[in-house]
């Protein structure tokens, strides 16, 4: 065995500790990787069929959330708005900016409506009632959307390899944390939030 | 340096306890486990707007009103309109899935033609080669060239006869089940025609039930019950099967089967002799109508149909004269008619009892309805009628019947080489046996009228489309004209270009003729008259309105039920003073088995189970995984009967009648009686529960085929 | 076990009463629970035994023969225990007791398929998903956005309708008002042409069901279990009473 030869050879302290340093080599280097490298790789990215400045509505044409996401009669949310909404404004060039026009060009003379991927889309099997959360828990819709009304572009649709929800919805890692702010909707965070407002929910109040 | 062995290792080591404490693994882990929760092959429900539309089921006579719910426009569920007249928001099972035809299993979506001889099936075809093989057909038949109406008083009825009346030998059939319904028979029943008859629901506090279907499609079933609840309405059922409605009646009494014009028979004579007869019963020479009634003595009624004296009477006992007594036959949708001479048995009882302008009341005829042109050029008859081998060319339109139409009577009355084509949105049941298949709209793709049952009051509903039929769909009438063109066929000026258009011209008919009422759910009535224009009404039918006639005003005398003639006195000579001769339906037995055949099958169902409809696939919940209606090919037997013939239920057993045989199921059931084999009608076509149709075995005197003489063997 | 002990005030308790006496046996309720709940075709080989009825309707009979015969039609689905026998034995926390509504809540999703709990229920009210559903091509269009599918392996069973609660709490909540009764009733309810079917909140004494519950003819089946239904059932006939006291009716079925 070479263990008796070695025995009694004067190695440098490096090389005394080399296994050591390996072990945290490989540690850290797992641990870099798994943190930092392995998440955005679980995810694919696609770019929006056309950009969106929210900034601009919001602030120029000064407009509200639910003046473009309102409530249908019954109660339910409508999410984004139809191309024929978006025509009540826009049914010619209020700017010059040229995405507007492509808007113009391509949806709204065409009659077609955008193909938007939706962030914050929950799955089949979850029930989410905006009324709930906004007119009776008077929640603002930053609390769970993000300040996106702010931003001036929108980002990519990020939508995981495997599970196939988006990062918004299902993005959250093990650490029970969020590694990008917009990764708001998991249940843990829906629960979390019950819990501390008193608010301890059966299954069935959320899943369907 | 040199770097060991060991030193890899604890790289690895700390490779691993770092990806341990990584999100790696976990993230791995629970994507998976999501994953598994949304396999990409189950169908996401889409999202969409909820919206509430009001609309009609077509699928049977009784034309029910439906609550549509919709998601971004898109039907996902149906049930019944509430409020709506005579229906107080009931739907059966088939119209609970209504709204899912459009995607049945076997729609088709293009022209048919037949091909190959021995295992015939079928090959896309064009529209256009379809009106030409038909027009030649036409032109070179020497056969009646008729048309199959399924479902009689739709508009579409009369665009059949317009086309039909520009040619010599033609003729409209409609199903036996239309015919002979209860009222079409009692109207036969007088030597001056009252018109179209109706039961008003209404006024009737009793029914007097043989074997009727009244919870199984007999004119608005739902209506029927929830007013038996009420205590307003009082059930005898005579019927050899327990069916539902039986198990419903407020008396159930069991019967031989087969027998229901003994039971009749018996009832009217102990109605006679009690001297509970209305007076308002004229016939000519009430004598020798007492004298047919004699035979039909207690102990002969118990002899043929099993029903003791002391029953019988308690029945007759409990019937006055009221005139808000009715007896209904109509047999069943599913297993046809009852012999016509049965059900005018039992119609002379609603005579006797003074139903006439009571229960029973005429309907006033609406002048140019556009349903009924031509009428008087074209005759319509009952397929069962038509002489064997006449039909030289048969298009058939069963895709709304409601009412079963079994190959084998449809068989006998085609001409040697004569032509089948078939309307149908679904390739099942007839039109598997057509040479032709044309394919229409199927339920909800396209709006059509409903009309409702031929027993009571005339009534108009609108179905609606929701989803686009697609372009494959032929519109009926835009058939006729391509083969009116084809033929050189000079029509009629009402004839429109399509469906639509002769929906708007009965529309405008019904409001011209003022008559009626429209009713819309969760709104007061208005009358016809009252309203401004047609396409007010069209607005309101739309909504899911119902029109429904005015009846004649109650207990009127001044049409006699039975025409007494000029010569009133008892010394006359007596003579039948209806069509056909009453003695001889008196006189004539109630017939036996025909040699070789021990037992009865009495084919039934009901209106979910007629063949012209094709019913949603949801409905294998209640055929295949529920008790409650066995499906494919199920014998339901008397437990004794099992016992004593060794028909062991594990076993597959062959049913046969003189028309031929099905392999089926055994099951015990002890609402059979002894000696009977009960099996549901169903609609053949390529789905599992299809696979034969005891309505094939049907009709050795080629008129009825509710009960056959029937044997069974191990197969 | 959770129980109606833990029912805080204020809450809900759904329950029913089916009047055996008017139900004709024609099974719109069945296909109404089916459409209203996704509930896909039968496939070929599904059975009575092994398909997806979250809503079955049994013939019960009298045990004699022709013509004495008689026979109820009995809608059978989930009891909604107050003493749930399968919430204890699931491993997954997929049943529930819901202590807001006394639901016995069952989700799909958490469900790992073992089917201890089809197994603890004695009403074989449980349906097991031996094969992923299947709907001819097109027909998904007509699946209902409010309750998910679900994919083979999993039990599934009757919640209620609990999706028309949410449907009709939100509208009312929007309209700012409370939910009034006729809002929330399951399909089953609504499609049945005689009103046989009875639905409501068992704590609200003017609730049309709370006023039939205790009628003297009301029973629920397989009292002596101590798994207090909440669906009881009505007949004037003596026989049902003592049928329903032994066993699920007509024959030995048991799913999966």
């Amino acid at each position: 065995m070479s263990t008796a030869s070695t025995r009694g050879t004067r190695r440098s302290p490096l090389a005394r500790h080399l296994g050591t340093l390996m072990f945290l080599a490989g540690l850290i280097g797992a641990l870099a990787f798994g943190w930092i490298v392995f998440p955005p790789l679980m995810y694919s990215s696609t770019e929006q069929p056309i950009q969106f400045n929210h900034k601009i509505h919001m602030g120029e044409a000064g407009m509200a959330c639910a003046d473009c996401h309102p409530f249908r009669d019954d109660g339910t949310f409508a999410g984004l708005p139809t191309t024929a909404q978006c025509a009540e404004c826009h049914e010619e060039p209020i700017g010059d900016s040229p995405l507007e026009k492509a808007f113009i060009d391509e949806y709204v003379r065409k009659g077609r409506e955008v193909e938007w991927l939706v962030y914050s889309r929950q799955p089949m099997n979850a029930y989410f009632s905006h009324v709930a959360h906004v007119t009776v828990g008077k929640l603002t819709c930053e609390e769970c959307h993000g300040d996106h009304g702010a931003t001036e572009t929108i980002p990519p649709y990020q939508v995981n390899r495997i599970s196939g929800y988006s990062r918004a919805v299902g993005g959250a890692a093990t650490a029970g944390r969020a590694l990008l702010p917009t990764e708001v909707m998991r249940m843990d965070t829906c629960s979390d939030c019950h819990e501390k407002h008193g608010r301890r929910s059966p299954c069935l109040e959320c899943h369907k | 340096m040199k770097v060991s062995r060991r030193d890899m290792l604890m790289l690895l080591g700390g490779g691993a306890v770092g990806t341990i404490f990584s999100p790696i693994p976990w993230k791995l882990l629970r994507d998976s486990s999501v994953w598994t929760q949304n396999w990409p092959w189950i169908p996401v429900p889409k999202r969409g707007a909820a919206a509430t539309a009001a609309s009609a089921c077509p699928l049977c006579p009784s034309a029910c009103g439906v609550r549509v719910r919709t998601i971004g426009g898109r039907p996902v569920m149906v049930a019944g309109l509430p409020d709506a007249p005579g229906q107080r928001g009931a739907l059966c099972a088939a119209g609970s899935g209504v709204h899912q035809l459009p995607w049945h299993p076997d729609r088709v979506r293009t022209p048919l033609r037949r091909v190959g001889g021995g295992s015939p099936g079928f090959e896309p075809a064009s529209l256009e080669d379809a009106v030409g093989a038909i027009a030649a057909a036409i032109r070179e038949t020497q056969g009646t060239v008729a048309i199959l109406d399924g479902r009689p008083g739709r508009v579409l009825g009369g665009a059949y006869r317009e086309f039909l009346s520009g040619r010599a030998d033609t003729c409209v059939l409609v199903p036996p089940s239309a015919v002979r319904a209860s009222m079409p028979v009692l109207r036969k029943l007088h030597t001056r025609d009252p018109g179209p008859l109706a039961v008003d629901l209404d006024v009737v506090d009793t029914i007097v039930g043989f074997s009727a279907p009244l919870l199984d499609g007999w004119g608005q079933p739902g209506l029927v019950q929830q007013r038996m609840h009420e205590g307003r309405l009082r059930l005898f059922q005579f019927e050899a099967v327990q069916s539902r409605t039986a198990l419903m009646a407020d008396r159930w009494i069991p019967i031989t089967p087969g027998t229901e014009r003994a039971v009749a028979l018996g009832l009217a004579r102990m109605l006679i002799r009690s001297g509970r007869v209305s007076p308002a019963f004229g016939y000519a020479d009430f004598k020798a109508f007492v004298a047919a009634y004699e035979p039909w003595t207690p102990r002969r009624v118990f002899e043929v149909a099993g029903v003791d004296e002391a029953t019988l009477t308690e029945v007759a006992d409990a019937l006055a004269p009221t005139g808000r007594v009715v007896a209904i036959g109509g047999g069943d949708p599913a297993g046809g008619p009852l012999p016509f001479e049965d059900e005018a048995s039992i119609q002379v009882l609603n005579l006797l009892l003074g139903a006439m302008g009571q229960a029973v009341k005429a309907q006033r005829p609406l002048a140019d309805d556009p349903a009924d042109a031509a009428s008087d050029r074209v005759a319509t008859r009952d397929l069962c009628d038509v002489p064997d081998g006449s039909v030289g060319v048969l298009i058939a339109d069963l895709a709304m019947a409601g009412a079963t139409v079994p190959w084998p009577i449809l068989a006998r009355k085609m001409a040697p080489q004569g032509l089948l084509v078939s309307l149908t949105p679904v390739l099942a049941d007839l039109a598997l046996h057509a040479q032709w298949v044309i394919p229409t709209a199927p339920a909800f793709t396209a709006a059509h009228d409903c009309p409702g049952h031929p027993d009571l009051p005339r009534s108009l509903r609108l179905a609606r489309g929701f989803t686009p039929a697609g372009d494959e769909v032929v519109d009926p009438v835009d058939l006729l004209n391509r083969l009116g063109t084809a033929l050189g066929i000079e029509r009629q000026a009402t004839v429109a270009d399509a469906l639509d258009d002769m929906m708007a011209l009965r529309l405008r008919a019904l409001h011209r003729a003022g008559d009626g009422t429209v009713f819309v759910a969760g709104k007061d009535p208005v009358a016809m008259a009252e309203i401004d224009s047609p396409e007010d009404v069209l607005s309101m039918l739309r909504a899911g309105g119902c029109w429904r006639t005015a009846l004649a005003a109650a207990a009127s005398a001044e049409e006699p039920a039975v025409e007494a003639g000029d010569d009133q006195t008892e010394t006359a000579p007596p003579r039948p003073a209806m069509p056909f001769a009453l003695e001889q339906v008196a006189a004539k037995d109630s017939g036996g088995l025909v040699n070789g055949f021990q037992m009865y099958l009495i084919v039934g169902g009901g209106v979910e189970r007629t063949a012209g409809v094709a019913r949603s696939p949801i409905l294998s919940k209640v055929d295949q995984e529920s008790g409650l209606r066995p499906f494919a090919n199920v014998a339901r037997v008397n437990p004794a009967t099992v016992a004593s013939h060794g028909l062991r239920p594990n076993r597959r057993w062959r049913v046969s009648t003189p028309q031929g045989a099905i392999t089926m199921r055994i099951e015990p059931d002890p609402t059979v009686p002894p000696g009977a084999i009960l099996a549901g009608a169903e609609p053949q076509g390529a789905l599992p529960w299809n696979a034969g149709n005891p309505v094939d075995l049907a009709a050795p005197d080629g008129k009825t085929w509710r009960l056959l003489p029937a044997s069974i063997t191990e197969a | 076990m959770s129980g109606p002990k833990e029912t805080p005030q204020g809450a809900s308790r759904y329950g029913m009463v089916i009047d055996l006496d008017r139900c004709n046996g024609c099974g719109a309720c069945m296909v109404a629970c089916a459409v209203e709940n996704n509930v896909a075709p039968a496939p070929q080989r599904a059975n009575d035994r092994n398909g997806i009825t979250l809503l079955r309707v049994f013939p019960m009979r009298n045990g004699r023969d022709y013509p004495e015969s008689r026979q109820v039609f009995v809608p059978m689905t989930c009891q909604q225990c107050d003493a749930p026998p399968c919430e204890s034995v699931c491993p997954q926390h997929a049943v529930e007791f819901d202590w807001t509504t006394g639901i016995v809540a069952q989700i799909p999703v958490r469900c790992l398929g073992c089917r201890y709990c089809m197994v603890a229920c004695p009403y074989h009210a449980r349906a097991f998903n031996w094969w992923d559903p299947e709907w001819p091509e097109g027909m998904e269009s007509t699946l209902n956005p409010d309750i998910s599918t679900r994919s083979r392996g999993v039990a599934e069973k009757c919640n209620f309708c609990h999706h028309r609660r949410q449907v009709a709490r939100e509208r009312a909540a929007h309209e700012g008002r409370e939910v009034r009764e006729d809002e929330y009733q399951p399909a089953c309810v609504e499609a049945c042409p005689v009103g046989a079917i009875v639905f409501g909140d068992l704590n609200d004494p003017d609730s049309a069901v709370a006023k039939v519950y205790e009628a003297p003819d009301a029973f629920a089946f397989l009292d002596k279990l101590g798994t207090k239904p909440k669906i009881r059932y009505r007949s004037r006939q003596e026989w049902v009473h003592a049928m329903a006291r032994q066993g699920v009716p007509e024959k030995e079925v048991t799913r999966g």
